[in-house]
């Protein structure tokens, strides 16, 4: 019987017969193996030695055993024991928790050259899971953009000044921004264009897939 | 001059809804004319753009851009030679947007 440190010889009465092997020829002769050299033929299974390619290591097989000597026998191992796991740990920067982005636009008609955007901080995980986080997620750097796409499917901003990037911290309120676009655009009524609000680090868009606007008179 | 907002009648209400977006109130001109000394169209011309509302606080946000963008973009007359030496190093030159020639 193996056990996790060794061999238990079973009763007499359920012993199988003893597996004769002549120790004289045997480098190590124990209860369940025996170092043999390699060039030996045994009636029973042999396997390599990796560490001396000049001998075998014999098993006796099923329940039997080369000699009886003591009812149990310290010294074996079990699977567990000479299976060495071979781990490889590799650092990976954890994916943050972030907050959620609900935005807020007071008219998707636009009658000026500017769009006011209310941007609210939501609670980490409620957009996915719709269960809120234990804890707060961190804060996210937006950058908010209006494009226009021309005829050819080419994408320009339309704003003043550059992508405008706004910070919105987990305990933090609303935070409202007017985006003006540039005095040398101009538009006609009917015009569509997209309000593209996006996490400056994953891009993540908010909401996904953009905002509409549609501008509302020839200016 | 008054800085005070002008408040809106009935015939101004009615304006604004028959009109959304093209009424912009006069006495904003006059506070931007008074304080850049461009002429009236260009102001006129961004009030319009970003002002065209009875909103407080949208003219608010749109005049404090008109505001930047002149101060920003607008050569004032005693600035022009400056300028000029300066842009001319840059290889660029200056549009006069009262005569429409380049300087």
């Amino acid at each position: 019987m193996a056990t996790d440190h060794g061999f238990v010889l079973i009763d007499q009465e359920k012993l199988p017969e003893e597996v004769r092997c002549d120790k004289e020829w045997c480098h190590v002769l124990k209860e369940r193996f025996a170092l043999v050299p390699a060039s030996a033929d045994l009636p029973v299974a042999t396997f390599p030695f990796a560490w001396d390619h000049a001998v075998r290591v014999a098993v006796p097989p099923g329940l039997a055993f080369f000699k009886a000597e003591k009812s149990f026998s310290h010294g074996g191992a079990a699977l567990q024991e000479v299976i060495i796991p071979h781990l490889i740990s590799r650092s990976e920067v954890a994916r943050e928790r972030r907050i959620g982005v609900e935005v807020v636009l007071p008219t998707h008609e636009l009658m000026r050259a500017a769009v006011k955007v209310v941007l609210r901080p939501t609670p980490a995980g409620l957009a996915e899971t719709g269960q809120i986080a234990l804890f707060a997620g961190a804060g996210r750097s937006l950058t908010l953009d209006v494009i226009r796409t021309d005829a050819a499917g080419k994408r320009s901003s339309v704003l003043a000044s550059a992508t405008k990037e706004v910070r919105l911290a987990p305990e933090g309120k609303e935070r409202a921004v007017t985006l003006f676009f540039h005095t040398a655009v101009t538009f006609r009524k009917g015009e569509l264009l997209e309000l593209d609000i996006r996490d400056a680090e994953t891009t993540e868009q908010f909401p996904p897939g953009g905002i509409k606007l549609t501008v509302g008179r020839d200016m | 001059m008054n800085d005070q907002p002008l408040g809106l009648d009935e015939l101004d209400r009615l304006a604004t809804e028959a009109f959304p977006g093209l009424v912009v109130r006069k006495d904003l001109l006059r506070r931007m004319r008074s304080a850049f000394g461009v002429p009236a169209f260009v102001i006129e011309f961004l009030l319009g753009k970003y002002c065209a509302s009875t909103d407080e606080e949208v003219i608010r946000e749109g005049l404090e851009f008109v505001r930047e963008t002149l101060s920003r973009k607008y050569v004032k007359p005693d600035e022009r030679e400056a300028v000029n030496i300066e842009s001319l190093i840059d290889g660029r030159r200056l549009f006069n947007v009262t005569s429409g020639s380049i300087c």
